[in-house]
């Protein structure tokens, strides 16, 4: 048991001390920031790896880091230890964050060689490789909460990377304080779960016979706050604006942690969590209705924009929609598995589009890009397989967990949802075809026709393209290596999938492909083929397109319904209330102690001495009547 | 321990000496000398209450079993029942070493000499030893005169260095404190008075005492008595944490102290409330803290929401710490109100914890203050690049103040929260809605300071960044602050069976637990009180006055 003890502390370990290694040498030696960082990530992924081939489906190991805090009366004991606990759902998401992570560190020491900061980075990288493993390794609510919010602790200090730029800063302060809101629900689960089932260790918190003393009033109250905690980290309706704003973060910020991982923490927490979740069975149909709805209003969104980031941004909004879908209806490892490919081909596309950005001289307007798949051929092929990937055409990787996806929607058996299941299916369809067509849309602005721009891009260098070309590879491949046996690997934490591995022969995988075709072919017949009719078509939907652009105006209405408001009622609070307390209540006190004075001695000079006295005369005075009767 | 050797009456002593020896003019001529003088002395002098005070713990608990309870009596005035009875418990420890702790940073910190001069450091050291009196009083009356005495050191270094509205806000400080104290002079005068009768039942006379334990064990007050009593005590206490609408004097007060006056007002002044709560009031007033509870758990929510709304909408930096301190005060207020043993243990960590954050959010923005030579926020900006030691340590304290795990002010909150939630679910979720506020005005107030271009200053850089003494007090509250949220076990076990001690009388699980369901351990607070009072016949009074009571 010490082995494993002592690889499960390592792997968080590993890239906490590498935080600080990187930050105090590489402030001396910028160069070594990034090998340390990437370094220890590597340690942490082959402790991770050593691991999961000892972990199978009903085996476990748990390491003890601390007992942080107990406190014991005569009660029931408070206990709170620092455990992590590593079974196969861990081990997937935490092979997911180190491998991943590991590659994109690789890519950071290319992308940020000549930044100032580069050490400050690859510290906070660290961090949240570190945080984001707690995240994932805790065994009880309360830890699962330290990397919570240590993950919106870096996401905060690394979307203000640049805070030279107040913009920058406002966004990465935007996604701290609506992660906040979530976190709110995080606290309101925890404080619920610990009143009424006593303990917040998860593995307790899995068993029936703990959950069944949640009081049947409440099963609703703590599903839904779990689940409003996993819409602030996995940025979905209401609390996904800050998202797309957090792409003011250095590029592979945004590969890491606003798309491959972080992002993620919400399915990931659904899923360990899914005995609280299906408590109460509208739960899960609040969770599909919202998911459905995000899915939809990112990816209509994503059709408007022009910022090759913000086109990812939204799109990954969009794919977390879709793992909420599987979330809904209650299959979490297809979520899971989803969560897997989305990882591999949106990192590669976040980080092509790094190496476009970086390459165009900072430039993320895709009008004024094109033409670069002459110019860098590796990352233009990359961003291309990583398209199809997300467009779900087989047999690249996003094909194999999507179309788990919608075979998921369809074995559904809640009944708030049953009656639905043709409206979800086809609505969910649509939005794939949007998918496919966006990031089409993409690829064609960005790598065919002719540069429009005003740089000389050429290839990245290897640093940066070696890491793209594996997640690349990944993309393609990912589906049919990993997925049938992740959803086999994690039936011992999640409940077993009844989405079978039937392939539905060469027809059933043309019908499955078929959104992604019809969506990509779209946009090649729009932007290449046949340009005027864009136009056409951009005239009869130009209401809808302001409508996307400004993403329904969420950022205006959240402005009205709550900024706005919390704002007027704060500036009431202050000068209406305290203003008043505060320089009336001199006054007031003033004339009480005028009263007293007058009553008690008549002698009221208005000097602050003479009430001190009199205080003191007046116990005298008190004393001497006591010492009377005695 | 040594017999003879009063341990805690020289704590609250030493500092004092070292005060008049700061007034003595006749070390240095040169007033800037002199400064520099005093300031090494009082280091010196409160480095030595620190470690005169660890050590009295350390003997305290020579086995690990025994739990802290150090006790001094010594008549005062014994014709009045009046001694002079110190105990150091769990409970006023963990606040005695906050005070030290505090005391010690803010004259270690500026590695000038303060422009206040000599007597400033005198001063501190006076203010030190009151407010170390009043956590280690149990006798009422003397509880009394070091809670007013603690006001005297911050009025008058107010009223002499402090910003241009001092006087007004000195004046309205002492105004306030004083017409909220008297109610508790007046209620101190009456347990005594009602409880007398008690006390001397035995030799058949009356016997008055001012002594916490002694009155406690006696229980004299009927329910309607303890309203009386209990309020009297509420309302000094809710004007010292403060309670809001009780906070008049606060705002003004952290905005004209002096930086250093300041910064121990705010990590001090409140904490004396919040502790008297629990220390007298629960033993003393168990039937009304029950009544009391509900509206203090609101006050409390209430607090923290409107804390840091009002938080938010401020632009002088010290305005918004003051309200912010209202704010995180609020959720100690929550706990004691729903009164559980596990919230108020977290009431007593947050309250800890809050000293130790914003003794160093002052003292940084002080420095940033000091700099820029203006409080106001919307003209600061872009100071990041220079003063990145500043604004490294500023992140951490303002991560601590947003109360994130691992720091100590996450492990007070979630304590508080987690106890209070079964008493009082609507409010504990309505100081939540404070945990979002709190990221929001917290966050503002650093991206406003430190983020965003550099600007153009004049005359600014003569202001270096922190360095020498005030990086070593930074990192060393930085320290404490992450040690406590990481390491708060022992902390916890000091404070949590001293706590157990005050909630005797209380019902178990506090206002989660219908009133009927009264502790079979009421004896056990008799015993704790056997050892602080004079006479072993307490158990036999304790009887009487029961027997009193039921025929009543």
């Amino acid at each position: 048991m010490a082995g494993e003890d002592l690889r499960l502390s390592l792997v968080v370990l590993a890239p906490l001390i590498g935080s600080i290694l990187s930050y105090l040498l590489g402030r001396r030696v910028p160069k070594l920031a990034g090998i340390v960082a990437s370094g220890a990530v590597l340690v942490s992924f082959v402790a991770t790896v050593l691991l999961w081939r000892e972990v199978s489906p009903t085996t476990a190991f748990t390491s003890s880091l601390s007992s942080w805090l107990t406190v014991s009366f005569q009660g029931a004991p408070f206990s709170l230890p620092i455990d992590l606990y590593f079974d196969s759902l861990s081990a997937v998401m935490c092979l997911i964050v180190t491998g991943v992570g590991f590659l994109i560190h690789v890519y950071s020491a290319g992308y940020m060689a000549h930044d100032k900061g580069i050490a400050r980075f690859f510290a906070y990288l660290n961090l949240f490789i570190a945080a984001m493993l707690i995240l994932v390794l805790g065994k009880s609510l309360p830890v699962i909460f330290i990397g919570w919010e240590g993950v919106g602790l870096c996401s905060y200090l690394l979307i203000g990377f640049w805070y030279t730029n107040t913009e920058y800063a406002k966004a990465g302060r935007k996604a701290f304080v609506m992660n906040r809101i979530g976190d709110v629900g995080f606290i309101v689960a925890m404080a619920l779960l610990f009143t009424y089932c006593g303990t917040l260790d998860v593995v307790e918190l899995s068993k029936e016979s703990v959950l069944a003393r949640v009081p049947a009033g409440l099963a609703f109250l703590v599903g839904i706050s779990l689940f409003v905690a996993a819409t602030g980290k996995s940025a979905q309706i209401p609390l996904f604006t800050w998202l797309p704003d957090a792409m003011a973060g250095p590029t592979p910020v945004s590969a890491l942690i606003h798309a491959a991982t972080m992002v993620t923490a919400g399915i990931y927490l659904m899923g360990r969590m899914h005995g609280v979740v299906e408590l109460d069975p509208a739960v899960p149909a609040v969770i599909l209705w919202v998911a459905l709805a995000t899915a939809a209003v990112a990816a209509t969104t994503a059709l408007a924009q022009n910022d090759i980031k913000k086109v990812l941004a939204y799109s990954t909004v969009s794919q977390l929609g879709f793992m909420f879908l599987a979330v809904g209806v209650g299959q979490y490892s297809v979520a899971l598995c989803h969560v897997v490919t989305h990882a591999f081909f949106k990192a590669c596309l976040f980080l092509s589009a790094g190496s476009v950005i970086h390459e165009c001289h900072h430039e993320q307007d895709m009008r004024r890009m094109g033409g670069l798949a002459k110019k860098m051929p590796i990352t233009a092929a990359c961003y291309g397989v990583s398209t199809l990937a997300i467009a779900g055409i087989c047999p690249f990787a996003g094909y194999y967990s999507k179309h788990a996806i919608f075979g998921a929607i369809s074995t559904t058996t809640n009944p708030f949802l049953h009656p639905y299941i043709g409206l979800v299916g086809g609505l969910a369809t649509a939005i794939a075809v949007c998918t496919a067509f966006y990031m089409a849309r993409s690829f064609i602005m960005t790598f065919l026709g002719s540069y429009r721009g005003e740089g000389h891009p050429h290839e990245a260098p290897v640093v940066m393209t070696a890491p793209v070309a594996i997640l690349g590879v990944l993309a393609v491949v990912g589906g049919f290596l990993f997925v049938h046996p992740i959803t086999d690997f994690v039936t011992g934490p999640l409940p077993p999938t009844s989405v079978g591995h039937e392939s539905g022969g060469l027809f059933g995988i043309f019908i499955g492909s078929l959104p992604g075709i019809f969506g990509i072919a779209l946009a090649a017949y729009l932007f290449i083929l046949a340009p005027r009719e864009k136009d056409v078509l951009r005239a009869i939907f130009s209401p809808l397109e302001r409508l996307f652009e400004r993403k329904y105006y969420a950022d205006e209405l959240l402005d009205i319904a709550v900024v706005r408001p919390v704002d007027k009622l704060s500036g009431v609070a202050y000068r209406a209330i305290d203003q008043r307390i505060v320089e009336g209540s001199g006054g007031a006190v003033g004339s009480v102690v005028q009263a007293v004075g007058e009553l008690t001695c008549r002698m009221t000079t208005g000097q602050v001495t003479t009430y001190v006295l009199l205080m003191f005369f007046a116990a005298a005075a008190l004393f001497s009547v006591f010492s009377q009767v005695r | 321990m040594i017999t003879g050797f009063p341990p805690l009456s020289f704590l609250i002593l030493i500092p004092v000496i070292g005060a008049v020896v700061c007034y003595g003019p006749w070390f240095a001529r040169e007033r800037d000398a002199q400064a520099r003088l005093c300031r090494a002395w009082s280091l010196a002098v409160s480095a030595m209450t620190l470690v005169l005070l660890l050590a009295i713990a350390k003997a305290g608990v020579s086995d690990p079993r025994v739990v802290l309870s150090v006790s001094e009596t010594r008549p005062w005035l014994p014709s009045l029942g009046i001694n002079l009875n110190l105990l150091l418990d769990g409970l006023s420890f963990v606040f005695c070493l906050l005070t030290c702790v505090v005391t010690l940073a803010v004259i270690a910190w500026s590695s000038r000499p303060a422009e206040a001069g000599p007597s400033w450091y005198g001063l501190l050291l006076v203010g030190q030893s009151t407010v170390l009196g009043a956590f280690l009083a149990t006798d009422l009356f003397v509880f009394y005169c070091f809670f007013e005495l603690m006001l005297l050191p911050v009025l008058v270094a107010m009223a002499l260095w402090g910003g241009p509205r001092r006087l007004q806000a000195a004046l309205k400080f002492l105004l306030y404190t004083i017409v909220g104290s008297v109610p508790m002079l007046l209620s101190i005068l009456y347990v005594t008075w009602v409880s007398s009768e008690a006390l001397g039942h035995s030799s058949g006379g009356t016997k008055f005492t001012f002594d916490l334990f002694s009155l406690s064990t006696v229980n004299a007050l009927s329910p309607t008595q303890q309203i009386a009593a209990g309020l009297g005590f509420l309302v000094a206490f809710a004007v010292k944490t403060p309670i809001v609408p009780l906070h008049g004097w606060l705002p003004e007060t952290y905005r004209e102290a002096p930086h250093g006056t300041a910064a121990f007002t705010a990590a001090l002044l409140g904490k004396v409330g919040v502790y008297g709560i629990i220390r007298f009031m629960f033993p003393l007033f168990p039937d009304f803290m029950l009544l009391a509870g509900p509206y203090l758990a609101a006050a409390g929510a209430i607090g923290v929401v409107y804390g840091a709304m009002v938080a938010m909408v401020q632009r002088d930096v010290r305005s918004l710490l003051a309200y912010s301190s209202i704010s995180h005060l609020g959720f100690c207020i929550l706990g004691i109100g729903v009164a559980s043993d596990l919230a108020i243990t977290g009431a007593v960590f947050q309250a800890v914890s809050h000293g130790l954050v914003t003794v160093a959010l002052f003292l940084v923005f002080g420095k940033v203050i000091e700099r820029e030579g203006t409080r106001d926020l919307d003209s600061f900006g872009g100071l990041a690049q220079q003063i990145p030691v500043s604004a490294f340590f500023l992140m951490v304290f303002s991560i601590a103040a947003v109360a994130l795990p691992l720091t100590s002010s996450f492990v007070g909150e979630f304590l508080i929260i987690i106890g209070s939630w079964k008493g009082a679910p609507g409010w504990t979720a309505l100081a939540l809605v404070g945990v979002v506020l709190g990221a929001v005005y917290t966050l503002t107030a650093y991206l406003k300071t430190m983020f965003g271009p550099e600007r153009e200053r004049s005359g600014a850089a003569s202001i270096p960044d922190m360095r020498g003494g005030e990086v070593v007090v930074a990192a060393a509250l930085a320290a404490a602050i992450v040690f406590l949220g990481v390491f708060p076990q022992s902390t916890l076990d000091t404070i949590a069976p001293a706590v157990e001690q005050q909630l005797a009388k209380m019902p178990e699980g506090g206002l989660a637990n219908p009133r009927a369901q009264m502790r079979p351990r009421a004896s056990s607070a008799a015993d704790a009180a056997d050892t602080q009072s004079s006479e072993g016949l307490v158990q036999n009074i304790a009887l009487a006055g029961k027997q009193e009571g039921t025929a009543r």
